[in-house]
């Protein structure tokens, strides 16, 4: 087992407030990154839902082409 | 003069009916394609903030970096753990035991030696002063 090593800090109210200034900055980089995670969902979801809709217009025009161009014929 | 051209429809309905929802759905996709673009700016927006927060830790740590005291490992003294000391001792004592011994064998056979010598040495000096 290492023993330990006793280093002089003369700032060292100041390294707490830096230790506790990263940490919040942190915690508030955390909620941001969650943040665009979720947005990335959500516009992954609207995309995947406009490529259904497309897919539906697709469906909708063909259907709307081949009764055209398939005339009743006597 | 345009000749006119009649098209029989089998499903005048649903053909309508596909007409109105096809163009219903346009409308919809145009308004999908507004969401999707509000979205992305909330994420670029959020991604802007994100780089800012970064930027801020970076330089708290920076900062950090510069408050703590700089100290170099190698200059730090050397730890002998006392109880590495305990132990390796009285292996050393027996080594050194073992080596006295042998040593103390090894002087006794050169002493030994070298009074044979000296016994010798000092027999051949009684005989030259004898002669």
């Amino acid at each position: 087992m290492a023993a330990p090593v006793f280093v002089k800090i003369e700032k060292y109210n100041e390294v707490n407030e830096t230790i506790s200034k990263i940490r919040s900055r942190l915690e508030e980089a955390k909620a941001t990154l969650k943040k665009i995670s979720e947005l990335k969902a959500q516009e992954d979801q609207e995309i995947k839902a406009w490529q259904e809709e497309l897919g539906k217009m697709d469906q909708k025009i063909s259907f709307i082409s081949e009764n055209l161009s398939k005339p009743e014929t006597e | 003069m345009k000749k006119e051209f009649y098209v029989g429809i089998t499903e005048p309905k649903e053909v309508r009916r596909n007409i109105l929802e096809s163009s219903k759905t346009f409308v919809q996709a145009l308004q999908r394609c507004d969401a999707v673009n509000r979205t992305r700016e909330e994420k670029q927006r959020a991604m802007l903030e994100l780089k800012d927060t970064i930027t801020e830790i970076s330089t708290a740590a920076t900062e950090l970096k510069t408050i703590m005291p700089d100290y170099k490992i190698s200059s730090l003294p050397k730890n002998k753990p006392e109880k590495k000391v305990k132990v390796m001792m009285p292996v050393r004592k027996k080594t050194g035991k073992a080596k006295t011994e042998k040593g103390i064998k090894k002087t006794e056979k050169k002493e030994t030696d070298i009074n044979r010598l000296q016994k010798e040495l000092s027999t051949i000096e009684t005989k030259l002063r004898g002669l």
